[in-house]
């Protein structure tokens, strides 16, 4: 089913995966910042892979706008027209992979200790603080364009709501906490020290609360984004909201999406959130959160393909 | 200035069920949709670009590829990168995607003869006369008379393309509703242009977007102030 609806669909699979990634880029960055100020240095895994995850996010979202592209050769030429979300976009990467790269010279990984040398200016804070507002502010940018295009497309009555950019950016800063908690559980169960046990649970329970309830907020606006468009005035948006919770999408929507992408983790979530720092459950607490970050993950890109596919099905019947 | 090219059409009769009609592909720009069963007989729908007197497919191409020529929607595919954006966008779906040359293929009215003063080629080749070319202005004025002579001779009568969705420069006359038709945009679907991006971004971006940063900021605030409760909490000697 999924490759028979992306080979008909003007935009498919490889869409799907360059919003995804997208708000995944400008979420990282956002958490990172937002880490930084209610935690100053004390997170500093955190804003870390903020960083890297939220760098190689942005680049895997260009690289999928490429692959979809049919001459990628001319995609210089997609900074031309202002009017054009796609142009608002694509500036946006280009800002944050800039922007970003520089950010992350703040912060070398501790396993590459001969990098510090080669960036002294690692080691102060405050011109990092400002290259992180600058980040929360163009990674906004990046997680709010994967709704925008959508929302300003022009002729999808499926897609003309506020609420696709709420819930696309919520997941985009949902995907993200799970994408950093991801990372930082894999370090652990790779280098395993005692003494930094206590700062991984106290780093994991505040990503694991977060990301609890931005996955409540996802789960609220996705709920209210079918049941307006259930009851649109528009035929077409009807059609489109009908396919995603009741006609062909709805095995992926329900099953993919709020069974693995929202309830799964969820219930991990609040599981590692009251039992988590217990004895009994400390050694399970790196494998339930990746358990957790992966269905995040899955969830948040099969939500994308989900609403992208939904405002096209009418137009391909 | 007055634009060249609106093409008028109107619903036929035809004699007998027709064979299927070819969908709008890369090697069909324009076809002929038949409905069988419309009102007891058989009508003919011409399907293809619109020519948007304001076309979404042009405000949206990031590489301003899409422009027009005497109200003619042409694109420059020496510049189009091929995002399918205004495949998406065009309230039509009159645009195809082209895959293998990598680029988006539509109804260009036949520019090249009508550079040479030919008319286009379905025009030309229409064996009823059901189509027709000309300046907009007077297709817009012939349309509206055929609507009346068809009205006086107590049909229905419909005209599309006139001022719907700020016109286009193909024009309908039919007497079948255009919802019943379909392929024509609902009332609820918006065809804006672009002096309306500013407020359409605050509409169904803006709030949203910054509605949702400020409740992760609210978000995180609180789960702060509820970490400083906590360690004041603990602060408190135990009796």
């Amino acid at each position: 089913m999924l490759e028979l609806i992306s080979q008909e669909l003007p935009w498919g699979i490889h869409i799907a995966l360059a919003l995804f990634f997208g708000g995944l880029g400008g979420g990282s960055f956002i958490v990172a910042a937002v880490t930084s100020v209610i935690s100053g240095e004390e997170f500093r895994d955190i804003l870390k892979f903020g960083a890297y995850v939220g760098l190689l996010a942005t680049a895997l979202c260009g690289t999928f706008l490429s692959l979809h592209a049919g001459h990628p050769e001319r995609l210089l030429y997609m900074y031309s027209n202002p009017t054009s979300m796609i142009t608002f976009g694509a500036t946006m990467i280009t800002s944050v992979l800039f922007v970003g790269l520089i950010y992350a010279t703040f912060l070398p990984p501790d396993s590459l200790p001969w990098l510090k040398s080669f960036l002294p200016w690692s080691v102060y804070v405050k011109p990092r603080k400002f290259f992180e507002l600058l980040l929360f502010i163009l990674g906004s940018g990046l997680a709010g364009y994967t709704g925008f295009v959508l929302a300003l497309s022009r002729a999808e009555p499926f897609w003309e709501t506020p609420l696709i950019t709420a819930l696309f950016y919520a997941s985009g800063v949902s995907t993200a906490l799970m994408a950093i908690g991801l990372c930082i559980a894999i370090l652990r169960l790779v280098q395993v020290t005692e003494e930094s046990r206590k700062l991984f649970v106290e780093m994991m329970h505040r990503l694991d609360v977060a990301d609890g309830y931005m996955l409540l907020i996802e789960f609220g606006v996705a709920m209210l984004y079918v049941y307006t468009m259930l009851n649109s005035p528009s035929e077409v948006a009807r059609a489109s909201a009908e396919a995603l919770a009741f006609g062909e999408l709805a095995p992926l929507f329900w099953g993919g999406f709020v069974f693995l992408g929202l309830i799964i983790p969820l219930l991990l979530l609040v599981l590692l959130a009251w039992k988590g720092r217990t004895a009994a459950f400390i050694r399970l607490y790196a494998p339930l959160m990746i358990l957790a970050a992966l269905c995040v993950l899955t969830g948040g890109a099969i939500m994308r393909f989900c609403f992208l596919a939904a405002g096209q099905l009418p137009v391909v019947k | 200035m007055e634009t060249v090219g609106p093409v008028l059409l109107e619903g036929e009769v035809g004699p007998t069920r027709p064979p299927s009609a070819p969908k709008l592909d890369e090697h069909h720009l324009m076809v002929i949709e038949p409905h069988p069963e419309l009102k007891g007989r058989c009508v003919f729908q011409r399907r293809s670009c619109m020519h948007c007197v304001d076309p979404p497919c042009m405000y949206v191409c990031p590489t301003l590829a899409i422009y027009q020529v005497n109200g003619v929607n042409l694109t420059d595919f020496t510049r189009c990168f091929g995002c399918r954006y205004c495949v998406v966008a065009c309230p039509y779906r009159a645009r195809v995607f082209y895959e293998e040359k990598g680029i988006p293929i539509k109804c260009w009215m036949c520019m090249d003869r009508i550079e040479q003063g030919l008319a286009p080629a379905c025009v030309s080749v229409c064996p009823v006369g059901a189509l027709d070319f000309g300046r907009r202005a007077s297709i817009v004025a012939k349309a509206r008379h055929r609507a009346e002579e068809l009205r006086a001779a107590g049909r229905e009568a419909y005209v599309w393309g006139a001022e719907e969705k700020h016109g286009t420069n193909v024009i309908f006359v039919s007497d079948v509703p255009f919802e019943e038709l379909g392929g024509f945009p609902e009332p609820e679907m918006l065809v804006t242009a672009p002096e309306a991006l500013p407020e359409l971004l605050v509409q169904r971006g803006g709030l949203a977007l910054f509605g949702g940063a400020a409740l992760i900021f609210l978000g995180f605030i609180l789960w702060r102030r509820a970490r400083i409760v906590k360690a004041k909490i603990k602060e408190i000697p135990m009796r």
